[in-house]
């Protein structure tokens, strides 16, 4: 391969002392530090560089900017990465995208062979019918399709999100941006400017003298601004224009979130491409493409380029790169040169050739790339041709809006500057430069200016209007499209759509903006018409036989870029919440599982799952065991109006209730509806505490606060459930383990059931209350978080010697199903009352206010579902599940809520809520998972020592 | 009820820090402080400007009830801090007004503030409560504070008012952000510590990014001898 690098120049991009060395399609390349993989693969020789999406034609750069789709590549581990903007990294292993076997012979690009029968809407027209051939189409489409692989075993990296805020947030660092931000920096506003490419000043440098005055502002800029307090985000495109002037920075290791105040817009122009026959060959590409590729990187790919002029700019191209030694051999003007004034003869005395009027044109493919170009004249109708290597570009040019739209503001299309100009600017948004259709770069400059001035405004209150400099300057040639009869004239290369298959949807009636966009699929690719909607529309217009400025826009929607999904994913974090005895938990090999925000123990796999669950059933039954409850919401009430606050929130009277008791609560909502029960326990009369179910904790808390304003109650809540472990001591050996532990009297008078007591714990002041889910003897032993793990070990300690077992919530749910303890949120559902679930004891009617009366009042007499038990014939264990429904001819009784294997009444019994009532002991049928029709009998829900007694020892 | 009763009551001896399985013993010392079993200092010190400590063993304690401000003022002779505020006490403690009647003490290094308040006279039946409150706090030095707060949070350092506490959603769980320096380089964080174990690893993750260590307790203390 040939070396394309120029000598070293002045304010180069590349780092001559620092090389860099990555394969590309198996061959090795070396490039210096500072290159893009495009510059490297340039530099190095290489013209072909990918493939396209539909025929797989050769591909090489054109834009070199991002703008177009030609060049995506894969690693092992990452997929579509952007040549035109990515550093290679050493020794990484980059192949193309998108291609069967090797980039040079892709077997794919036979399908080009097949292009003629494959119009344009091929998809809609093909794969209807014949329907049993659906799968194979399937089959064969899902392998072509698309770009690039997910790669399975893709980088585990993350990417950070970052948020920052500022009063002024600059988007791009070309001579218009870095002049507003220069303007701000005299006030004490926070100013962010940020720019896609790695390094400041844009495309200042492509066209003016290197010495020229204006050139030499431009450097002051960028060097008042490194030295300046405004903070630089380089190498970070701006993706989208959010709500409140929230604006993403995309940058290769993660996102930064700009909350702005006021935004300018110096986004600058995406150059258009001419369209003709073979216009997407190797070697054809835009004027800007190889000014960047010349002055930012050093290298000239073409040994004779040929520029294609529609516009002013292709002189002053064709001027600056002859300037830099390279050898421009011909201007091919698609109009009178006479119309570009003086800059016509400066660039023939550069020795340049300029033919005008050029009207027929195709490029010439050979080896993969462009051999040479084919023209007449207006003059002469004969057809010339030139063999070049390299055809340049210069047509045209569309303001980069997308931001400017999503924010809200308005373009249209201007006939004077023949390009989208813009009607509005949002508020607290401004614009600078190309994006304004400005391209003289001492305009640019005082554009800059003029939009930091009106920002200032802006931010100081004042609603002067936003007045930047006007503009008659016209870059853009009106039509730079040239049918040809063989076609392959391609105006989006991303899908490989030509001008016939434009004109082709428009016959079928598809000619509106949107229908064609999305019935051609014309912007629909990576680069979402950055480089094909202008021309798209031209051709809609003319065809149309409209102005173009009536044919409308397509929503340039966020993201201006792709930004890839390990960037949207950010750090990922999940939010896990742990119990002080967590790490106990996973050293003895416990079954740990999500239950809402917390994980949580479901067993002990000493065993194998359901003979642990046994023992530990076992354990409380009939000795003792120890279950961490920590996940419960604790929540401590305190002040004059507390009781005041218990009685509203909570259906039950407070009135008798003593200091130094608790008892059961629940709460509904205004209608009436089960939201969450718990214990309280009274304190002092000012003081109670209570609990919660793990799921509810913040919402009952959030319902006290809420209640506590409405009612203008003098009352502190505190939410004490992270701060607060608890577990829970069951069985009926649990007396005598805790007795060893604690010298707070235990005795049945002392401390009856449901009594609460502050004591002493291995020496730390724990809260004891004396309930229990699972219907033994048992304490629960609130705990400061920090304390709980080295009271459990005591408590363990302690119990050895009387069998204690460490119990999970399997074990514990079966324990508390037989004693037929409800389950918030299982046992009941959205529309479950008390009066349903038999917690009509719970709700005092008399109570002058609470919340959710009014409600309860009707539903007591409405009242018609029933949860009841149920249980299998003994000694059967049916495979009944949660939610399998009660069913007796056609019409479904009831549904499942909880059900379990009872090692107590050897069979399977569960909670079951039936639609009407039924007597005890009446016959029902369930249905289970496979359909069989299991008998059981309706029963009380207490299928476990129904009058208490164990639990009263 | 009197606090000195209250501080009788507060055991010394048997606390593990949420966040210990991250410092494991084979590079880390663990030592008892105020009764919690910590990490206090990594085996091999690395000087890092950005470091991550785990200073969990502070006692921390909340004051409500319609009497807390007085108490506060009267006891420990400070101006009454403003809502979301805090005023300092000794070395590193922290008077915070949390809510309007709400008050999180953290103790200082040095264990001055809860030695102070064995004087301190609460009658629990109607002035007030006084709570030990176990909760996770982390000290952030160096770059990590601030990328911490831009990758975690939603605040806008510009926004930062000298003693204000920060309340924030750090990494979707309620944190206390406490700025130790305007510059935003040194930051404490009191976070509930069932949320410890994943915010701490996040946190990590950012610290690690940026080449930084983790320390324990009590060489923060030091450090933070040198740096004032």
């Amino acid at each position: 391969m040939s070396n394309k690098r120029l000598s070293p120049q002045k304010n180069e991009w590349i780092d001559r002392s620092s090389e860099i060395t990555f394969n590309f399609e198996g061959k090795k390349i070396t490039g210096y530090k500072g290159d893009v993989i495009t510059s490297a693969l340039v530099a190095s020789g290489h013209s072909l560089l990918g493939r396209s999406f539909k025929y797989h034609r050769p591909r090489g750069f054109l834009s070199f900017a991002n703008h177009d789709a030609n060049i995506l590549l894969e690693t092992k581990n990452a997929t579509n990465i952007r040549a035109d903007v990515t550093q290679p990294r050493e020794e990484e292993n980059y192949k193309v995208v998108n291609t069967f076997g090797k980039l040079k012979f892709d077997c794919a690009r036979v399908i080009e062979g097949l292009s003629p029968f494959l119009p344009v809407g091929f998809y809609y027209k093909a794969f209807y019918s014949p329907r049993f051939l659906f799968p194979y189409w399937e089959k064969l489409i899902r392998r072509l399709a698309g770009l690039g692989k997910v790669k399975v075993s893709y980088d585990q990296s993350r990417f950070p999100i970052r948020r920052v805020f500022c009063d002024v947030l600059v988007v791009g660092a070309g001579p218009s941006g870095l002049a507003a931000a220069t303007s701000l920096c005299s006030s004490d506003y926070k100013i962010i400017i940020a720019d896609e490419n790695s390094q400041l000043g844009g495309s200042y440098n492509f066209t003016a003298n290197s010495d020229s005055p204006e050139q030499q502002k431009v450097i002051e800029l960028m060097n008042y601004i490194r030295g300046s307090s405004v903070q630089i985000f380089e190498s970070h495109f701006a993706a989208g224009f959010y709500d409140d002037k929230t604006i993403p920075l995309i940058g290769e290791w993660g996102i930064v979130l700009v909350h702005a105040n006021s935004v300018i817009l110096a986004t600058g122009a995406y150059e258009q491409p001419a369209i003709f026959r073979n216009n997407d060959l190797p070697g054809i590409v835009l004027s800007s493409a190889i000014s960047r590729m010349v002055h930012r990187y050093s290298v000239n790919p073409f040994s004779a380029p040929v520029i294609l002029a529609g516009n002013r700019n292709a002189y002053e191209v064709a001027i600056n790169l002859a300037s830099k030694g390279i050898n421009i051999t011909r201007i091919l003007d698609l109009e009178d040169p006479d119309r570009r004034g003086d800059i016509a003869a400066e660039a023939e005395q550069y020795g340049i050739k300029i033919v005008s009027n050029v009207e027929q044109l195709s490029a010439i493919g050979k080896g993969n790339r462009l051999n040479g170009i084919k023209y007449t004249t207006g003059a002469s109708k004969k057809e010339n041709t030139i063999i070049t290597d390299g055809l340049l570009m210069s047509v045209g040019w569309n303001p980069a809006i997308n931001l400017l739209k999503q924010a809200g503001g308005r373009v249209s299309y201007s006939n004077t500057i023949g390009q989208l100009a813009i009607d509005r600017h949002p508020e607290g948004v401004f614009s600078a430069g190309k994006i304004r259709g400005i391209y003289s770069l001492v305009d640019r400059i005082n554009d800059g200016e003029l939009a930091a001035d009106a920002c200032l405004r802006f931010l100081q209150g004042s609603s002067s209007p936003f007045e930047p400099i006007k503009t008659n300057e016209t870059e853009n040639h009106p039509y730079p499209i040239i049918s040809h009869k063989s076609g392959k004239e391609f105006v989006d290369l991303d899908e490989d759509l030509t001008i016939k298959d434009v004109k082709t949807s428009i016959a079928e009636g598809f000619d509106s903006v949107e229908l064609l966009k999305r019935y051609s699929t014309i912007g629909m690719g990576p680069s979402q018409g950055k480089m094909s909607s202008i021309n798209g529309n031209r051709i809609l217009a003319r065809v149309l036989g409209l102005p173009i400025a009536t044919v409308g826009l397509t929503t340039p929607r966020p993201f201006v870029h792709p930004v890839p999904i390990g960037h949207l994913a950010g750090q990922r974090i999940r939010k896990q919440k742990r119990t002080p005895l967590d790490n106990y938990h996973r050293n003895r090999q416990a079954d740990m599982k999500e239950a809402g925000a917390w994980v949580r123990p479901m067993s002990y796999l000493i065993n194998s799952p359901q003979e642990q669950i046994g023992d530990e059933y076992d354990a409380v039954r009939n000795k003792v065991g120890l279950i961490d409850v920590s996940t419960l919401g604790k929540i401590e009430i305190f002040g004059a109006d507390a009781k005041q606050l218990m009685e509203y929130a909570y259906t039950c009277n407070f009135d008798k209730l003593h200091i130094g008791m608790t008892r059961y609560i629940f709460m509904v909502d205004a209608g009436g509806t089960l939201i969450d029960d718990g214990v309280a326990a009274k304190l002092s009369d000012h003081h109670y505490y209570l609990t919660t179910t793990t799921t509810h904790a913040s919402s009952v808390l959030a319902q006290l606060h809420l209640f506590a304003r409405q009612l203008n109650l003098e009352v502190e809540i505190l939410d004490r459930t992270g701060s607060i472990g608890a577990i829970n001591l069951a069985g009926p050996l649990s007396k005598k383990v805790l007795s060893s532990v604690t010298e707070i009297d235990l005795n049945k008078e002392k401390f009856p059931y449901l009594g609460f007591r502050r004591g002493f714990l291995n020496g730390t002041e724990v809260r004891f209350l004396r309930v229990g889910f699972v219907g033994e003897l048992g304490y629960e032993i609130h705990i400061p978080s920090h304390s709980l793990a080295k009271t459990w070990d005591e408590i363990m300690r302690a119990g050895k010697q009387f069998g204690i077992r460490t119990f999970g919530v399997e074990a514990q749910r079966l324990l508390r199903l037989e004693k037929g303890h409800l389950i918030f949120g299982q046992d009941t559902d959205g529309n479950t009352n008390p009066y349903e679930v038999g917690l009509g004891w719970g709700v005092n009617l008399r109570k002058a206010r609470f919340h959710g009366k009014h409600s309860l009042i009707r539903l007591k007499e409405l009242t018609r579902r029933s949860l009841v038990g149920f249980r299998c014939e003994s000694g059967t264990f049916p495979a009944i599940l949660e939610n399998n429904l009660a069913i007796e001819g056609s019409e479904i009784l009831g549904r499942v809520t909880s059900v379990g294997h009872s090692p107590t009444a050897e069979t399977t019994l569960g909670l079951l809520m039936l639609n009407d009532p039924r007597e005890i002991g009446e016959s029902i049928s369930i249905r289970d998972s496979k359909g069989q029709m299991i008998k059981a009998e309706v029963s009380a829900t207490a299928f476990y020592d129904p009058k208490n007694e164990r639990q009263n020892m | 009820m009197t606090v000195s009763k209250i501080k009788d009551r507060i055991n010394e001896t048997s606390k593990v820090s949420p966040l210990l399985t991250f410092f494991p013993k084979s590079s880390y010392h663990h030592s008892e402080l105020f009764g919690m079993e910590i990490a206090s200092a990594a085996r091999e010190t690395i000087t890092n400007r950005n470091t991550i400590f785990d200073i969990s063993h502070l006692r921390r304690f909340t004051m409500a009830g319609k009497e807390a401000t007085g108490l506060v003022v009267d006891s420990f002779r400070c101006q009454e801090p403003k809502m979301f505020s805090y005023v300092t006490y000794g070395k590193d403690g922290i008077i915070g007004r949390i809510a309007k009647n709400q008050y999180l003490l953290v103790d200082s290094t040095d264990g001055s503030m809860l030695d102070h308040m064995d004087q301190l006279i609460i009658d629990e039946q109607k002035d007030a409560i006084f709570l030990r409150t176990d909760l996770v706090e982390i000290a952030v030095l160096g770059d990590t504070a601030m990328a911490l707060i831009e990758e975690l949070t939603g605040l806008d350092k510009s926004s930062w008012v000298g003693s204000e506490f920060l309340p924030c959603d750090l990494g979707f769980t309620e944190a206390i952000v406490i700025p130790v320096k305007p510059s935003g380089n040194h930051i404490r964080i009191i976070l509930d510590p069932s949320d410890a174990y994943y915010i701490f690893r996040i946190l990590e993750n950012i610290n690690n990014r940026l080449g930084g260590t983790k320390e324990g307790a009590s060489t923060y203390a030091n450090i933070k001898i040198n740096a004032d």
